[in-house]
């Protein structure tokens, strides 16, 4: 007989159970939770949750499901809108239909990263909710500072690695005659929103920022020469929480009539891509920056003509499969996804007269999140008074450095 | 000193016996006590070394350990991986010192990876139950402790 008292099941200790704990896909890892105190104690644990997602990401492709977030939504009047989760197969299944609030009800989504979403809702105003669809867990972000519309923005979610945090950038353009930009950052850890150094740039457009390698990307505008402007992409670090210019390529920089850009994260590489719609030729190119950082890596990877659009209306690039597929929407209510390789064109038909995609995988994120805290660091930092300048060097690919300044919580000072 | 492990028909059985002793017929593995808690970078193999080596150290495996609540795929699996990991120790002994150590290391890891994703599949769609009886595991919840968790983790069953 054992004179010792075993508490973890015997044979197998700690270690065993959380290296195949790792092993595991969400819903096992749910169940697992139920069977003793020490299995939840172990899965609960958030050093655990976050080497769990690292380790379905990079090596268990055979538990690994990469999936799709699908917005369908039907704006205007009593705005409804369809959320389903789909697996990158052939035919783009459907893997589950989201049902239950928050979505029932139309939520814009500012973006997907470690199996979180994070949802806006404007119904009155800026109104924040992080959820889990996977595990069912919603979390509600405070207000923000500046929470009436306004008169454009762009929202950024991400993750901050090193703090195991999760970050909303909020953009903001408040009035006609404004030349700043507003800039808020809310974590997830600390349970409130920050006041920025309000930015130089303009707004291009509202579309939601791109999420990758930390960092959330969008596509600003800078006046030159009176009256020119001129297009460069702004990167902003969700750890360092310092903004960066990085090059585009070079014709794209130039503000073209009937031509559109936008940013999505390109995660084959963990990159980005710039795509650029031109309705005048009804043409689609899709630039990979191959090496991230790396501003002479931009390539162009696709080219697709889309033939004379009767209706001026560009079918929309809206995300990229892992088979190096793109996922179309069609403005037909339809979505299309096309594989530039055999030129074969699918149609996956659904709904909407706007749909977005955004990458998922599940994750336990959120299962059981620290919020509120505040760290030593931060403490010090809001009692000095005096707005800190992080000064950002050049960058290897060259972009011109930029100064951004934290300021204290309201007041803060910004110098340029 | 060396241990068998050995199935007697009742399940397996580890013995302990001093000095070098013939391979038996029902030998599974051989398990080096040395290289074994030596080796490894603290994988599965050193923890479930260390489960037995307590039972020894508690005096309750003079002769034989019982491991009554290992079924045969577990426990196969266990040996397959205690002698991986005593040969991978050997090979590492007759190695000389400046010679590259990681082509082992990097097979060893891949082993292990196999071994615990093994045990991962038997674990997958099973219920809570199931995990109890598979793995011996006592519920320590209270009857509303289970009802609780249960529901929290209701996102699981459905």
């Amino acid at each position: 007989m054992l004179s010792k008292p075993v508490t973890m099941p015997p044979y197998y200790p700690e270690e065993i159970w959380l290296e195949i704990f790792r092993k595991l896909p969400v819903k096992s890892l749910g169940k697992c939770m139920c069977v003793c105190k020490a299995w939840k104690f172990l899965i609960k644990n958030p050093s655990f949750i976050s080497t769990h997602f690292d380790s379905l990401a990079k090596f268990c492709l055979g538990t690994r499901k990469d999936l799709f977030l699908v917005t369908a939504c039907f704006p205007g009047e009593g705005s409804q809108a369809e959320y389903s989760l789909h697996v990158d197969d052939q035919e783009f299944s459907k893997y589950a239909q989201l049902q239950y609030p928050p979505f029932d009800v139309f939520n814009y989504i500012a973006g997907s990263c470690n199996g979180v979403i994070c949802l806006v809702d404007f119904r009155s105003g800026f109104s924040f909710t992080l959820c889990n669809p996977v595990i069912k867990k919603f979390i509600r972000l405070p207000d923000p500072y500046l929470r009436s519309m306004p008169l454009e923005f762009s929202i950024g979610f991400g993750f901050d690695s090193r703090r195991n945090d999760y970050k909303v950038l909020k953009v903001t353009k408040e009035n006609v005659s404004d030349k700043y930009l507003q800039a808020e950052l809310c974590s997830l850890k600390k349970n409130s929103w920050k006041k920025l150094a309000p930015l130089k740039y303009a707004l291009y457009s509202g579309d939601c920022m791109a999420f990758s390698n930390g960092v959330v990307h969008w596509i600003a505008a800078e006046r030159v020469f009176g009256s020119a402007w001129k297009l460069l992409l702004l990167g902003f670090d969700m750890g360092d929480e310092v903004l960066k210019e990085i090059k585009l390529p070079e014709h794209l920089s130039i503000s073209q009539e009937r031509s559109e850009l936008f940013v999505l994260p390109y995660d084959k590489l963990s990159s980005i891509a710039v795509i650029q719609l031109q309705s005048l030729h009804g043409e689609g190119n899709v630039w990979v920056m191959k090496t991230y950082g790396v501003a002479g890596t931009w390539t162009k990877m696709f080219s697709v003509n889309f033939g004379r659009m009767d209706t001026g209306i560009m079918p929309r690039v809206l995300g990229f499969r892992r088979n190096g597929g793109l996922i179309l929407h069609s403005f037909t209510d339809e979505q299309v996804s096309d594989q530039p390789e055999g030129n074969e064109i699918k149609n996956f038909e659904m709904r909407g007269i706007y749909a977005f995609v955004f990458s998922f995988m599940e994750s336990l994120s959120l299962l059981d999140p620290v919020i509120g805290a505040r760290s030593e660091n931060d403490a010090s930092s809001s009692t000095e008074g005096v707005s800190k300048q992080l000064m950002i060097s050049n960058d290897a690919e060259g972009s011109t450095s930029s100064v951004l300044s934290e300021g204290e919580e309201t007041t803060g000072k910004y110098i340029y | 000193m060396l241990i068998f492990l050995f199935d007697r028909g009742q399940g397996f059985r580890v013995r302990k016996i001093d000095g070098v002793v013939d391979f038996e017929e029902d030998y599974v593995a051989e398990l080096r006590w040395r290289h074994i808690r030596g080796g490894g970078s603290g994988g599965g193999g050193v923890a479930l070394w260390q489960t037995i080596k307590h039972m020894i150290e508690d005096g309750c495996a003079d002769t034989e350990i019982p491991l009554p609540n290992v079924n045969s795929q577990t426990l196969s699996k266990v040996l397959e991986y205690c002698k991986k990991h005593v040969e991978a120790a050997a090979d590492k002994e007759t190695e000389p010192e400046d010679d590259k150590e990681t082509e082992p290391e990097d097979d060893m890891k891949a082993w292990d990876t196999d071994f615990m994703k093994t045990v991962a599949d038997m674990m997958k769609g099973k219920s809570p139950e199931e995990f109890r009886k598979t793995f011996n595991i006592k519920n320590d919840y209270t009857p509303e402790e289970e009802a609780e968790v249960k529901k929290e983790n209701q996102w699981a069953f459905e």
